[in-house]
């Protein structure tokens, strides 16, 4: 059986974009509280890759349906482009002044081949909704069913 | 337990198309479905604009908190500009897509559209799509607002089902 080096990482900020990435994970929903300015993203968050024990050959991921939360967020500018493929996040860019985190940061969500979107924002929070499933590596998302539906949650 | 999706009906159609309120109507959410291809929208819905009063002035709305799935969705296209992240639609319009024929002939033809969503608040989204259907959660309210504060509207949803009660 393969064994899953487990981070026991269930949130991560802003602060740990260094050592994490956002790479591959797919948006299902996005939503705005005006009340608290925040951006909410459900997505599936890629926990890890995992390397295959022998005789298993195929690299497997483990993806954990997770909410991604972007605080104090303005000047959305959306430019997105949706085929047929899915929304897939490649990368997560912040542009900070005096490389601090403020309410001035600006965020840019680029996607493989979907657009992007850019904000200000003075920072993010993501949680995972629950633990994370093993998939084959040709399958970066859950299916419907795998992650309860759409949602918001905090975990 | 959630009812099958066969025993939910949705309150209006694309064959309603033309008697629906879109103006002003708030975007607080969307998700793209993939197994179908649907696109949703959580809104809340103006069913109605009553007209003021005198010496009011002022109009008041029959407002509900609504899930708008779009069917079988392909080529969206959105850019949307928003200052403060509020998502308020302008207007909706639609234009026929011719669809090419199946060689055989069995094969249903699906009326298909272009789909333009005006947002208020800067930009658009385009896409096409054979339809929508839109739900409402509950029974629309008279209010004073175009639009519910999250907690009364009960958070995001994109359920299809009408609350019982």
């Amino acid at each position: 059986m393969d064994e899953l080096i487990s981070k026991s990482l269930k949130s991560f900020t802003e602060r740990d974009l260094d050592a994490v990435t956002l790479y591959g994970a797919t948006i299902h929903a996005m939503a705005f509280d005006t009340t608290g300015g925040d951006l909410l993203l459900d997505i599936d968050y890629i926990d890890d890759w995992v390397k295959p024990t022998p005789p298993r050959r195929d690299v497997r991921v483990s993806v954990a349906p997770a909410t991604l939360v972007f605080h104090n967020v303005y000047g959305l500018e959306a430019d997105i482009l949706v085929f047929s493929s899915p929304f897939v996040i490649s990368k997560v860019s912040k542009d900070m002044i005096n490389d601090k985190p403020s309410k001035n940061t600006t965020w840019i969500i680029s996607t493989e081949r979907s657009g992007r979107i850019s904000f200000l924002s003075s920072g993010l929070i993501l949680s995972y909704r629950s633990e994370p499933t093993l998939l084959d590596s040709d399958k970066f998302m859950l299916t419907s069913q795998e992650r309860g539906g759409f949602s918001f949650g905090l975990g | 337990m959630n009812k099958p999706i066969t025993d939910i009906f949705p309150t209006y159609t694309e064959n309603d198309f033309e008697s629906l309120i879109w103006h002003d109507v708030t975007i607080h959410a969307m998700a793209f479905g993939r197994a179908a291809g649907d696109l949703f929208f959580d809104v809340d819905h103006i069913e109605k604009w009553t007209q003021p009063d005198p010496p009011s002035g002022a109009y008041q709305f029959y407002v509900v908190p609504a899930t708008l799935v779009f069917r079988s969705v392909w080529d969206i296209e959105a850019e949307v500009c928003s200052y403060s992240g509020e998502c308020q639609i302008d207007g909706i319009s639609r234009q026929a897509v011719d669809v090419e024929p199946s060689p055989d002939p069995r094969v249903p033809i699906i009326p298909s559209w272009k789909w333009t969503i005006s947002l208020i608040t800067g930009g658009e989204i385009v896409f096409r799509s054979n339809g929508f259907d839109l739900y409402y959660r509950r029974d629309p309210v008279l209010n004073g607002e175009q639009v519910f504060s999250l907690e009364e509207r009960g958070g995001f949803s994109f359920s299809l089902e009408r609350a019982s009660g």
